[in-house]
């Protein structure tokens, strides 16, 4: 029987290699599959805390589901007129980029064993340093908008679970999933404007 | 919300929403520009015309005219935030005129009048935990600005990731400011809040290392979006710091706030400087230029006294008129040449473009006989005594400046560029701009006395 402490470690081994392959992989839909994924895996995490309601951890599925759906949308209009625009591959080799996801996983958890922080849990800071930066190397290694968007989108989605196990004010939670809705619309009209300036 | 609502405040706060639907179909029309630059100066109007009665909200308190209550939040306004939205949305005006004859820059009115009222419920808002959210919707919002017609999506894409990276920062300083008023004396949450403010401002001013958005902006970008957004991310945080420091009173009585502003300051003024000599192209050099005359508006805040203070609202004022002048001539090059690089408008075919780019160019070095001078002068002379190697420093920069922008005049010409002739606009503008920057000089006197405000509400918080 897996005990709750290894579900949680199980999650958060989930969230990293869901991450590693938005980093990794090329094929938007892919990119798209892995980052839904990895949402779905947060909400999980957040479900197996109790620090953070059940309510909100389901908002967080829900969040990542719509997002998806919307970048989704633009990519498949966008693959209509101009594919080669979702197509743009980063300027580092993709086994690179693999091996980084497992370095950042790593050195975040050294950072919060070395320096624990009294108001959340070590696993939770641990998936929030890594998705940051991860995200932060998707946002600027790709030549993208859809894969540029989903790093500040990764970013956003680990500061997310930080953020919910320490903030208790409901409308602060709703407009931080707000703020994740204008980055992912602001995503999608950069891919139609590239597609735009494609066609 | 509460029942004694506060009909101007709220019209005040609506209105950029609601005429921002309205000028979105019209933005093809040569109609959006002066719509929405009427919309910018009906609203600092309405801010001077309209009835606010004083309301005493603590002992040494009063604001213009009720709170409005909004869940639990309240958002009010002090004669400080009059003059600051006076600031925001009379800039913004100018700047929607000057983007007026350029088809391109379609998106900035619309966009440009909500990202100003989010703006507006980000400053007005308190306690200031949820304007944080407004302020960064507003500012990235300001990404699709900066977008025109074929160009400028690497520099949004830039400008994307700094801006959420800058969030972040801000956000996480909210949340240990909060701490730090739960706890008090407790150094960490004091040190944790300066120093992710210091990370949100380095990423939203573009302070070297992470300058590299703003260059691409004017290069790349729509010229007059790119001097919308830089406009708002420098002078809207410079009335958002002054919220932080009003909301926690600690924050500016902490050792390292000044030492940080002042090494923003040198740091954006120094650094692009040198980078300017590295870079080629009318929009490159531009952004350089931007980033100086920025720092020096920090460097004058940060050093705390009330020559500086003063100097450094003055720095303000004087800057957007250059800007706008830079963002017309980028425009303009931009229109006939496509680019804004080095060699493709010759004087002799755009003679009124380039004495616009480096006027432009001059009056952001604050160089004689333009009105920037007034401050640059003044600002030299309070810091050599105390510190005259930054003075020769700072003198020195703009030589490294003017080298620069004089190496983009004397560019060899490109004879294969295919060229549309120059815009009829840029001779009025051209002729407009020279006389506004000239009179400035002039008008010094009487400008100043205005700063009186805004000056003294950073005085009494440091």
């Amino acid at each position: 029987m897996i005990g709750a402490w290894n579900i949680g470690e199980l999650a958060m081994i989930a969230i990293v290699a869901l991450a590693g392959l938005v980093l990794a992989v090329d094929d938007w839909r892919g990119m798209l599959v892995a980052w839904a994924l990895m949402g779905t895996a947060g909400g999980f995490l957040l479900e197996q805390t109790t620090e953070v309601p059940r309510e909100l951890a389901g908002i967080q599925i829900l969040n990542s589901a719509i997002l998806t759906l919307l970048l989704y949308l633009a990519g498949r209009r966008a693959q209509t007129t101009a594919p080669k625009t979702l197509m743009a591959r980063p300027a580092v080799h993709w086994r690179f980029r693999i091996l980084a996801a497992p370095f950042l996983y790593i050195l975040a958890r050294t950072v919060v064993i070395q320096f624990p922080l009294p108001v959340a849990s070590p696993s939770l800071l641990i998936v929030t340093g890594t998705l940051i930066g991860i995200g932060l190397l998707i946002a600027t290694l790709s030549r993208s908008p859809l894969k540029a968007g989903l790093g500040v989108l990764t970013m956003l989605n680990g500061y997310q679970v930080f953020y919910l196990s320490i903030q208790d004010s409901l409308i602060a939670i709703g407009l931080m999933a707000g703020m994740s809705l204008m980055i992912a619309f602001l995503t999608a009209a950069l891919i139609l404007v590239r597609q735009e300036v494609s066609a | 919300m509460s029942f004694d609502v506060n009909l101007p405040l709220l019209i005040l706060i609506a209105a950029p929403f609601l005429s921002a639907p309205v000028i979105y179909p019209l933005r093809r029309t040569p109609l959006a520009a002066p719509a929405a630059a009427a919309v910018a100066a009906a609203l600092v109007s309405f801010l001077w015309v309209a009835s606010w009665p004083p309301v005493a909200i603590q002992q040494d308190q009063t604001v213009l005219g009720a709170p409005l209550v909004v869940f639990g939040r309240s958002l009010r306004l002090t004669e400080t935030d009059r003059w600051a939205l006076s600031t925001l949305w009379g800039c913004a005006a100018l700047l929607f005129l000057t983007a007026w004859p350029f088809r391109f820059e379609r998106r900035l009115y619309p966009i440009g009048l909500a990202a100003g009222g989010l703006w507006t419920i980000g400053l007005l808002l308190r306690p200031i935990t949820l304007g944080v959210f407004f302020i960064s919707s507003a500012a990235l919002l300001l990404a699709l600005t900066i977008l025109g017609e074929g160009h400028g999506l690497e520099g949004a894409m830039q400008y994307l990731i700094a801006v959420s990276l800058g969030f972040l920062a801000w956000v996480t300083a909210v949340w240990a400011a909060e701490q730090a008023a739960l706890n008090p004396g407790q150094l960490l949450w004091m040190t944790l809040t300066t120093v992710l403010i210091g990370m949100g401002m380095i990423l939203w001013l573009g302070v070297w290392p992470a300058y590299r958005w703003v260059v691409l902006l004017f290069a790349e970008g729509a010229p007059v979006g790119a001097a919308f957004t830089v406009f708002l991310l420098n002078y809207g945080t410079w009335f958002w710091l002054l919220a932080w420091a009003q909301e926690f009173p600690w924050l500016a009585q902490l050792p390292g706030w000044s030492a940080g502003l002042q090494t923003m300051g040198i740091l954006m003024t120094l650094s692009s400087a040198l980078l300017a000599l590295a870079e080629r192209g009318w929009g490159a050099i531009g952004g350089y230029l931007w980033l100086a005359s920025g720092g020096l508006l920090w460097l004058a805040l940060g050093t705390g006294t009330v020559e500086g203070i003063y100097l450094s609202a003055w720095t303000m004022w004087m800057g957007i008129i250059a800007l706008a002048g830079l963002a017309f001539g980028l425009a303009a090059h931009r229109r006939m040449s496509g680019s804004t690089e080095s060699g493709r408008v010759p004087l002799d075919r755009g003679p009124w473009v380039i004495a616009l780019l480096l006027g432009s160019g001059m009056a952001l070095m604050n160089v004689p006989p333009l009105a920037g001078f007034t401050a640059r002068w003044a600002f030299t002379r309070l810091l050599l005594p105390s510190h005259p190697l930054l003075a020769l420093a700072l003198i020195g920069s703009v030589g490294l400046l003017g080298w620069a922008l004089l190496r983009e005049l004397r560019a060899p010409v490109l004879e294969a560029t295919p060229l549309r002739p120059m815009p009829r606009s840029a001779v009025w503008f051209g002729i407009a701009w020279w006389i506004a920057e000239l009179g400035l000089l002039f008008a010094s006197p009487w400008l100043g006395l205005h700063l009186e405000t805004l000056a003294q509400a950073w005085i009494r918080v440091l």
